[in-house]
């Protein structure tokens, strides 16, 4: 062949390929999906987290729930603060001592400082004792160091310590540190009698193998142990008379928790107060006052009922297995208090102010209060309220965390949500949908609607459900800031169909939801 | 000019054996040593059109239109193939090998890359348009895809007159895919009530941490052998040929994944929706489609060829050429092969054939062979699919070599 014609036959297949090269760019394209989001039926008992509905024969929900209003507990009436005992031994003579041959500082008490009460024992649930040893000797020593007071399983506490030589005149230092969690603590002395009084024991010996060594009268041992933290399980001995002052004004009612606005009128309420004495003192109890709270309307109403401002006794906690509380009870209802319109106020929170007085005839017990780190004197609220009621836009919000995958492929640039509800309940819905933006902002209102009540009968009984459609439509950027925060607002306003009159909510009433979302997806590769 | 894919030139230096390449429209085999380099590339498409190439290779926008396009043109099943081999060859000076001067030995370094995906319409469709397209009906989720990525070391002996040639294949695995989703469906309900998953799925993939010519998955040992058959005139009449006949050792790290499954979905309960218990774990509990991981032993895809050669007559500058080509697993079917060989001069060789099977339906192949000088030689070949006469899908080839005896 011609070399010419080779040589160029030779460069077009280079230029050929030279010029096929070209940058690939990522394909990109949208397609269109459709997806069930949620659907079910919703009726109270889901609607209200915990199970506090029961039906009544009539079918008629009825609300059925215990709140705490106050609770005192162990800590108000004891606490161990932190203190530090220091043993001491030297010889009076001085002399040599023998390797191997321990001298022993007889038991000695120590008053542990600053608990206020006489406390003869405590089961202990945290602390610590933390230990510094001192040795004047040039040899090695060890150190016996002795806690009859604090003991585990019934082992007293014996720490055991080697102290290396210490340089010439000076001192060799030796620290460490005991978990007392589980300990068990006895305060009653060398003598079994004594209150808020530890027992410790010191020995001293040259260690074996280290010869003997000279002590002079100048030379003195000391253990320092310090107790940090220490928190009782269980306290016994005479906590005596106290008196102890609690106020709170923020207890949350989380029956209420979701609760934005409205107002309802109950029909019919009755509430059981209990006061529990879990505590072995005698108590003495003044409630000064109970207070409904709605920061959300400004409605402040305060509980009227004759135990209010009222002593009232209660006996102490029996130390059995299980602990008997010792108990009080009342009622409250529309005849001896406000106690409808104290719920109507939609109480999201509580206040209370409360005395309570312990031991007040002195130690009765000989010695022998007790409290467990669980026992309290509290209050109790048992709520029975039928759900015959009248609402007025009582509004309840929550917000949704939407899980979206990390990354950007794929991308929803656009979403329908199709939404259709069937409501069986006596009530107008107004549900809102609101978008959050990353400083929770709302940004878009998504959705605000009405759906009108089930139709009632004359008796204002449901006859047949009313059906609801929408569609809520989110743009790219809404979409977007769905997908980056991923925070929905949902609010729903109920109103009682028939105005000014009690509708009966009852287990057959319900809500059908079903979602489905259909959304414009780009998709990158 | 606006090729698809680069080209990659091939540059064979050495004496000429029948090795199995085509692309040389006659045997040429002789005593002697020497270096050879080689290299094909190949695509093939069958549904898929010469339009829409552009955009799934180059990517860029896809619009609605384009996408119809694409899947007007598409088949129930529909195939994309395409590969790359090279190979660097050296042929001994030998006189004499194990006692015989009519053997030398030689030894070659090959480099594959394969890829063969069938896919269902269904499966473009629910890919680039979504669900929506399919409301009330099932989608037919078929995919088949294999991919295998591997080098190898062979060490053989030829004749240097009878034509023959055998050698050991040792292989290094770099990536392995292979994955089977017959008879899935996806059903979307009407106005997306529910969701309908039946997924049959087998899937083995190689140690994915590890990918890459340095990527070390698997070793395997295999053969390659051919023969050259020849008239009185010493001119080679018919050329069969195996290569690549032997198995991979993918490693312990390659994950099978196996799912006969079945899941409908409604969405979530609206109760756990208001609890704020949102997630996929029920769905991907359901599917789970958790993989093992385990060694396994594979055959690769072994390539088969017969070929007729071209006999030239004194006066008759014109010849018949017909054969068969076939790589298992990844060849949709065995390509069969007829046509005419042109000799215009004794220092070039012009073939052009029909063909139907390989990567494609039908199609035809090009050639030119060109011997520069007597010690150098070049060929040229080529496949295009004739799509818009025979409907049969669209791909190409380009297939070069360089021979010089030293």
């Amino acid at each position: 062949m011609n070399p010419m014609l080779s040589k160029v036959l030779i460069c077009l297949v280079i230029v050929s390929t030279i010029t096929s090269c070209r940058k690939r760019e990522a394909l990109d394209w949208d397609s269109y999906w459709m997806a069930p989001v949620a659907h079910g039926r919703l009726d109270f008992n889901k609607l209200i987290e915990d199970d506090v509905i029961t039906t009544s024969s009539d079918s008629t929900l009825i609300l059925d729930f215990e709140q705490d209003v106050f609770s005192i507990t162990l800590d108000e009436f004891i606490s161990i603060p932190d203190t530090t005992v220091t043993n001491t031994f030297s010889s009076p003579t001085g002399g040599t001592f023998a390797e191997n041959i321990e001298f022993i500082d007889e038991p000695k008490n120590f008053v542990y400082n600053g608990i206020g009460v006489n406390l003869a024992e405590a089961d202990l649930k945290a602390g610590v004792i933390n230990y510094e040893v001192k040795s004047p000797l040039e040899k090695k020593t060890i150190v016996r160091y002795t806690i009859p007071s604090v003991s585990i399983n019934g082992q007293e506490l014996e720490l055991i310590i080697t102290v290396p030589g210490a340089p010439p005149g000076g001192n060799s230092v030796v620290t460490g540190s005991v978990d007392l969690s589980g300990y068990h603590l006895d305060l009653r002395g060398v003598s079994g009698v004594d209150f808020n009084t530890l027992i410790t024991e010191l020995g001293v010996k040259v260690a074996p193998g280290e010869g003997s060594a000279t002590l002079t009268t100048m030379d003195i041992f000391e253990v320092k142990s310090t107790f940090q933290g220490v928190v009782p399980s269980y306290a016994k001995g005479y906590f005596g008379e106290q008196s102890i002052t609690e106020s709170n004004q923020g207890v949350a009612n989380e029956l209420l928790a979701k609760y934005v606005g409205g107002t309802i009128d109950i029909d019919e309420l009755e509430v059981d107060f209990f006061l529990e004495n879990g505590v072995g003192v005698d108590g003495r109890i003044k409630i000064n006052n109970i207070t409904a709270m709605n920061p959300v309307n400004g409605l402040f109403l305060n509980l009227q009922h004759p135990i209010i401002g009222q002593t009232i006794n209660i006996n102490r906690a029996q130390d059995v297995n299980p602990l008997i509380p010792g108990s009080y009870q009342a009622q409250f209802n529309q005849l001896n208090s406000n106690i409808e319109d104290f719920f109507e106020v939609l109480p999201t929170h509580f206040g209370y102010d409360v005395n309570l007085d312990i031991n007040p005839l002195g130690n009765v017990s000989n010695g022998n209060d007790f409290a467990y780190g669980s026992s309290s004197v509290k209050a109790i609220m048992g709520i029975q309220m039928p759900l015959c009621l009248i609402a007025n836009n009582l509004t309840l919000q929550d917000t949704f965390d939407i899980a979206f995958q990390d990354g950007n492929n794929p991308a929803v640039k656009s979403m329908e949500l199709e939404v259709q509800m069937t409501n069986n309940f006596p009530f107008d819905l107004s549900p809102e949908l609101y978008l959050l933006d990353e400083m929770s902002v709302v940004t878009d209102t998504l959705l605000a609607q009405n759906i009108p009540s089930a139709l009632l009968n004359a008796s204002n009984a449901v006859i047949s459900p009313s059906n609801w459609q929408e569609t809520i439509s989110l743009n790219e950027s809404q979409a977007e800031i769905l997908k980056n925060n991923g925070r929905l607002v949902v609010r729903v306003s109920l109103t009682t169909a028939v105005p000014g009159t009690h509708i009966k909510i009852k287990s057959n009433h319900f809500i059908d939801v079903d979602i489905v979302a259909k959304a414009k997806i780009n998709s990158k590769l | 000019m606006k090729h698809l894919f680069v080209i990659l030139i091939m540059m064979c230096i050495g004496k000429v054996y029948a090795q199995l390449s085509e692309n040389w429209i006659v045997s040429n085999s002789s005593s002697g040593g020497g270096l050879e380099l080689s290299a094909d590339f190949d695509y093939g498409m069958i549904g898929l059109d010469n339009i829409s190439l552009p955009d799934l290779v180059y990517g860029g926008r896809l619009d609605s239109l384009e996408k119809s396009i694409m899947s007007l043109n598409l088949e129930e099943i529909n195939s994309v193939r395409g590969g790359f081999t090279g190979k660097a060859s050296y042929l001994s000076h030998c006189d004499s090998l194990f006692g015989s001067d009519r053997i030398a030995w030689y030894a070659q370094l090959g480099y594959t890359q394969l890829l063969a995906v069938d896919f269902s319409k269904d499966a473009f469709d629910l890919m680039f348009f979504g669900n929506q397209a399919f409301e009330g009906s099932a989608a037919s989720l078929n995919v088949n895809a294999h991919r295998w990525h591997y080098q190898k070391l062979v060490l053989g002996f030829y004749g240097k007159k009878k034509s023959i040639y055998a050698g050991l294949e040792i292989y290094k695995g770099s990536d392995w895919m292979s994955v089977s989703t017959n008879n899935s469906k996806f059903y979307t309900a009407n106005g997306g009530s529910y969701l309908d998953f039946n997924l049959h799925t087998e899937a083995q993939f190689s140690d994915s941490s590890n990918l890459g010519i340095a990527g070390f998955n698997g070793m395997g040992l295999g053969w390659q052998l051919g023969y050259t058959f020849k008239n009185e005139d010493n001119q080679g009449v018919l050329q069969i040929g195996i290569e690549d006949l032997g198995v991979m050792f993918w490693n312990r790290k390659t994950r099978h994944i196996r799912k006969d499954t079945s899941y409908n979905f409604q969405g979530f309960e609206l109760s756990e929706l208001l609890n704020g218990n949102l997630n996929f774990s029920n769905v991907n509990d359901t599917l789970n489609l958790t993989s093992e991981e385990g060694s396994t032993l594979r055959m690769l895809p072994f390539l088969i060829s017969i070929r007729k050669m071209p006999v030239f007559e004194d006066d008759i500058n014109l010849a018949v050429s017909y054969g068969l080509n076939y790589r298992y697993r990844f060849h949709a079917r065995p390509e069969m092969y007829a046509g005419l060989v042109y000799r215009p001069s004794e220092a070039a060789l012009i073939s052009a054939s029909i063909a139907y099977g390989g990567y494609y339906r039908t199609h035809l192949k090009f050639g030119v062979n060109m011997f520069l000088s007597e010690n150098v030689a070049l060929a040229i070949s080529s496949r295009a699919v004739v799509n818009s006469i025979l409907n049969s899908g669209h791909g190409k080839s380009v297939n070069l070599n360089l021979r010089v005896n030293l």
